[in-house]
């Protein structure tokens, strides 16, 4: 961890994962240590376990606009998506073998697709456009009766843009009118809790979520799972969440999930407010700063997401100099052994590389204050300038303005 | 990502930030799989190093390997200069994390492209 020169530390990266709620451990406590039976024993310590996990299944499908039954616990949003994806193709490879999803997707459901396609599927990535959102149109035209799964994330973790979920589910229930076999995923990790959810009026079958991004704990998360379709299960073993997971249910963290959904419903309406913090905050940055660009869709966007790329400098240098003052933010930009890996996402967007490298994720929670975001404002234009000030790019910038 | 505290040291406070008219060695390299790009200039005067500035765009230990360099420079001859090599360099940033060892390299080919392009001027008996 790097020394900081300040007591206090601004925690501006909740896209990657929130602190717990205190409530949520509160919770989930007893079910480490007096509470500690496995949900399949018949005994009392057992039925306690089993009544949590049936507690906890409740508060998710709430959250959502599910079924009690329609939700599997798994072990956190990359599960789900794999669980998803794997178990959609392996159980309908007969009917087809194409799947759609977009360039925009997280590693979780891009390299599950390039994993199908190594196994004779054909994967149609659709392009994601400058302000981050896919079109409905682009999917009509490479849709086929040989289609089985559409799987487009809800809101983007690093633009947090959202995209036209409801319309695509419209389309492929009409599609679905004709053929049945058609199914449509949506990885909502950083969505649900976020905006409300209602998988019914969504249109989706299946729905990924993830607990660490709600305040809850990590290593647990949930597929939705639309009554009367089959997958394949991924883990062979018991018969737990009604055959599709196998291994003992861990109890204390679906305990701590169903919780933090149950905060985040409660919180629904208050996070909107986090979205006046983030425009303070854009509105600051945007005055303070010159030679900005703000990425990702100005109305379709997570209340609590903003993306920014700062000209002539790197992104990676501004999150450690930022950490240097106690800030933790996150960066479109990872340079290894010499090779910068661009974000994907920032790159199907149409940013330039410099953008790209320069691009840095400020993402807020329902914790987030605005004494916290006036030091970011405090701080961010002097450490932005001290970078300029040492790049290159900045001077042959400045040359070629004169 | 662990850096030391002398990279995050210069990474805080750059050293010898900007570029210098009268240098007598020059260099600009780029690193074209990242694009990490480093100016150094280097005035010598009496066969040692009097100055040395830099411009430097890039990752953490990119900028931190010039600063750290336009420093070192100060006071070294031709040759002192032109033996430094990548390892020493990373040690006496205090190491570098996995994957960054680009960084020295390119700090170094830019040192030696530098001394490479050295005219010495006559007038000054450098």
């Amino acid at each position: 961890m790097i020394e900081t020169h300040l007591q206090s530390r601004v925690y501006l990266d909740n896209s990657a994962s929130t602190k717990i709620a205190p409530e949520v451990l509160e919770v989930m406590l007893p079910y480490f240590t007096e509470q500690f039976g496995n949900a399949s024993s018949i005994h009392s310590f057992g039925q306690q376990a089993k009544g949590a996990v049936d507690e906890a299944r409740r508060q998710v499908a709430s959250l959502i606009g599910a079924d009690f039954n329609e939700i599997i616990f798994l072990s956190g949003g990359t599960e789900a998506d794999n669980l998803a994806i794997r178990g959609i193709a392996e159980s309908y490879r007969s009917k087809g073998n194409h799947i759609i999803t977009s360039e925009f997707e997280h590693p979780a459901v891009r390299n599950t697709c390039l994993a199908f396609e190594k196994q004779g599927f054909r994967v149609t990535y659709l392009p994601i456009y400058e302000n981050g959102l896919v079109r409905i149109e682009d999917i009509k035209s490479v849709i086929t009766n040989d289609t089985i799964l559409i799987s487009i994330m809800h809101a983007n973790n690093e633009v947090g843009t959202i995209q036209p979920i409801e319309e695509i589910g419209a389309l492929v229930k009409e599609i679905r009118l004709e053929r049945k076999n058609l199914f449509f995923h949506t990885d909502a990790v950083q969505s649900v809790g976020k905006i409300p959810i209602d998988v019914k009026s969504l249109g989706v079958d299946l729905l990924s979520l993830s607990s660490h991004k709600i305040h809850g704990p990590k290593g647990i998360g949930a597929l939705y799972l639309r009554k009367g379709i089959r997958i394949t299960s991924q883990l062979t073993g018991g018969r737990h969440e009604r055959e599709r997971r196998a291994g003992t249910e861990n109890v204390p963290a679906i305990v701590g999930l169903g919780q933090s959904a149950e905060l985040a419903k409660e919180n629904l309406e208050k996070f909107q407010e986090i979205k006046s913090l983030r425009d303070y905050f854009e509105a600051g940055v945007a005055k303070l700063i010159p030679e900005i660009k703000f990425n990702g869709d100005k109305e379709h966007r997570l209340a609590n997401i903003s993306n920014i790329s700062f000209s002539y400098i790197e992104g990676e240098a501004l999150l450690i100099a930022l950490d240097l003052k106690g800030i933790a933010v996150s960066t479109g930009s990872a340079c290894s052994s010499g090779s910068t890996q661009p974000s994907p996402v920032l790159v199907a967007m149409g940013l330039s590389k410099e953008m790209v490298r320069g691009s840095i994720r400020f993402s807020f929670s329902r914790y987030t204050t605005k004494q916290e975001i006036d030091y970011v404002l405090s701080v961010l234009p002097e450490v932005v300038a001290r970078l300029r000030n040492v790049s290159p790019l900045y001077k042959q910038a400045m040359a070629k303005e004169k | 990502m662990q850096y030391s505290k002398a990279i995050l040291d210069h990474l805080e406070n750059p050293r010898n930030v900007g570029e210098m008219i009268d240098a007598n060695a020059i260099a600009e390299v780029v690193n074209s799989a990242c694009g990490d790009k480093i100016k150094l200039f280097i005035k010598f005067r009496d066969k040692k190093i009097i100055s040395a500035t830099m411009k430097a765009y890039g990752c953490v230990p990119t900028l931190s390997s010039v600063s750290f360099l336009t420093e070192w420079l100060m006071g070294k001859s031709f040759e002192e200069a032109s033996n430094l090599e990548v390892d020493e360099l990373i040690n006496l940033l205090g190491g570098l994390p996995r994957g960054k060892k680009h960084a020295a390299d390119l700090a170094i080919e830019a040192l030696q492209i530098a001394l490479l392009s050295y005219k010495p001027d006559t007038q000054n008996n450098s």
